[in-house]
């Protein structure tokens, strides 16, 4: 074990360029997949809490989206938008939304009605009611679903490397055809490590999250 | 200004899924600065009314007039900025302070910082809570008594002239609940505000309201005085409800405010026995036996003469009793 460390820390050292290199692809590849996620589910999931019907169809339609693996539709990308970077983001993405939609409308839903109630009753306007009230309530919740996507967006990052998107998932591919186990480790662990910290940052702005929930 | 502050005219309400009318034929007039209370059993339809006041439901037919204008006329937002709104379970946003609970509609008006500082400072005194202790903490910080001040001074913040209160003390110890009732009654007084308030409480009902309203069945069974609800009850309803209490317990529920004559100038000596208006008059029957006087002079919260009462006014008390039974 000790000595596997040693040689994907000398692997490291003597391709310290590429490995960079691949480490900011791979951190762009997810932070722009998070933030495409984001910018759809967010939305999605506060129309689904406030509108039933609405709800039933997006939640449906991007949990059948979730059923296909990845990797699947990362190839069915192809064909449609070649390689390289977009279809990544596309795929990628179409697997995180959904964490983040459920994650908003629970979010949305775990808001007492009477605290709604008193908001409206007290002559607040919608807007001024979704952007200090149930925004801020919601938020915990909401950023439970960002950790987890994200988490999950990093791991799967991996396989934008198949369709020549760059990433650490070049080690493992990389490593894979030369039958090579150091370079597959070195981007395999590193992807486990990158994950384990974002996670843990994440943890942290979460519990910053619910103080109030536990004066 | 109009004579009244709000006008009910054959507001009826009747919800899509129900076959019934949870509110029917209600005309109501409420006159600026009367304190009234709605009492009746749970489903009578008192909160659907409040609600309807509050513009949170729109009746079903008939026309809600506030201050001399169709409330359909104005913008909800508003209109209830205009209107005080406490319900039992408080409400306050848990997310953020007292103060900013109690600034939420002050700021969404605009106002300048300093114009909602002195503000919330005025209401938690009011409310008997120091501003320097209370102001930063959180609703989770705070027992459900204080909880409920605070809702109360969040609903008076832009100054309402009308408050809507749907059974706020339900859910607080009796102890607590007491010294809110005599909180509630003296603010009304002081600042002379529209209170309708709503409770299942008859006792609350008649110890708070100069003005009673006995609700069934979504239908106002009696609309009067606590002494005329009491001893000319309107429907077999209302005597039913009455008849649960004894003379004595009623005499308690009856306070010297609600039965003395209203004086102007001050009249009496300065001798006279005096009792405040907020005394049961129960007590003040007391009062009459141990002085052995013919009247009682009826002082405010300040010690300022506001009114008298006659002995003979409790002669006319145990007649009509008498009758019912
Ligand atoms: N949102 C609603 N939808 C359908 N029926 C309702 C609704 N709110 C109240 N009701 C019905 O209207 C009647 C009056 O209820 P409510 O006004 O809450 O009574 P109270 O406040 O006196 O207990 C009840 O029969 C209740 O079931
Ligand atoms: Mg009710």
């Amino acid at each position: 074990m000790l000595e596997l460390l040693l040689e994907v820390s000398r692997y490291i050292l003597e391709n310290q360029d590429a490995y960079i290199g691949e480490i900011r692809t791979h951190l762009s590849i997810s932070f722009i997949t998070l933030f495409v996620s984001c910018a759809i589910g967010i939305p999605t999931g506060v129309l689904s809490a406030k509108r039933e019907s609405f709800s039933n169809v997006a939640v449906n339609l991007f949990n059948s989206l979730r059923m296909i693996p990845s990797l699947a539709i990362l190839m069915a990308m192809i064909p449609l938008l070649g390689i390289g970077f977009r279809p990544a983001l596309i795929a990628l993405s179409l697997h995180a939304i959904p964490v983040v939609i459920i994650n908003t409308y629970a979010g949305f839903k775990s808001i007492s009605p009477v605290i709604l109630e008193s908001a409206s009753g007290m002559g607040l306007s919608e807007l001024e009611i979704l952007t200090k009230i149930e925004f801020p309530l919601a938020l915990p919740l909401i950023a439970a679903g960002i950790r987890t996507s994200m988490v999950d967006i990093v791991a799967s990052a991996t396989l934008a490397a198949y369709i020549g998107a760059g990433g650490l998932g070049v080690f493992i591919v990389s490593g894979l055809s030369f039958m090579n186990f150091t370079i597959m480790m070195t981007g395999g662990l590193s992807i486990a490590v990158i994950a384990v910290i974002i996670d843990a940052i994440l943890g942290v702005v979460q519990k910053k999250l619910i103080w109030y929930q536990n004066l | 200004m109009p004579d009244y502050v709000m006008e009910l005219r054959e507001v009826s309400k009747k919800f899509d899924k129900s076959p019934r009318f949870a509110v029917r034929d209600v005309n109501l007039k409420i006159s600026s600065g009367s304190f009234m209370t709605i009492v009746g059993s749970s489903g009578s339809g008192k909160t659907t009314l409040l609600k309807m006041l509050n513009r949170i439901y729109e009746p079903t037919s008939g026309e809600i007039i506030f201050e001399g204008q169709n409330v359909n006329k104005l913008r909800a937002e508003d209109y209830r900025k205009r209107i005080g709104y406490v319900i039992q379970q408080i409400g306050l946003f848990p997310h953020m302070t007292v103060m900013q609970n109690i600034a939420a509609v002050p700021r969404s008006l605009k106002w300048d910082r300093k114009r909602i500082d002195e503000r919330v400072d005025y209401l938690l005194e009011m409310m008997h809570m120091e501003p320097g202790v209370y102001r930063n903490r959180y609703p989770a910080q705070l027992s459900g008594g204080q909880q409920q001040r605070v809702g109360i001074a969040r609903a008076m913040a832009a100054d309402p002239s009308v408050m809507l209160m749907d059974e706020p003390f339900g859910a607080i110890d009796t102890i607590t609940r007491k010294s809110l009732q005599d909180e509630i009654m003296s603010i009304q007084k002081r600042l002379s505000k529209t209170i309708m308030f709503v409770t299942h409480d008859i006792h609350e009902a008649f110890k708070l309201g100069d003005n009673v309203i006995i609700m069934d069945d979504g239908v106002i069974q009696q609309c009067g005085t606590p002494f005329d609800t009491i001893f000319h009850p309107a429907s077999e309803y209302v005597s039913r409800l009455i008849s649960s209490e004894n003379i004595l317990e009623k005499l308690q529920v009856l306070h010297a405010g609600a039965v003395m004559e209203p004086v102007s100038e001050k009249s009496n000596s300065d001798d006279a026995v005096r009792v405040r208006y907020d005394e049961p008059l129960s007590s003040v029957l007391g009062r009459f036996v141990e002085e052995g006087v013919s009247y009682v002079s009826v002082i405010d919260g300040e010690g300022k003469e506001v009114g008298e009462i006659w002995w003979n006014k409790f002669n006319r008390i145990s007649k009509l009793n008498r009758e019912k039974i």
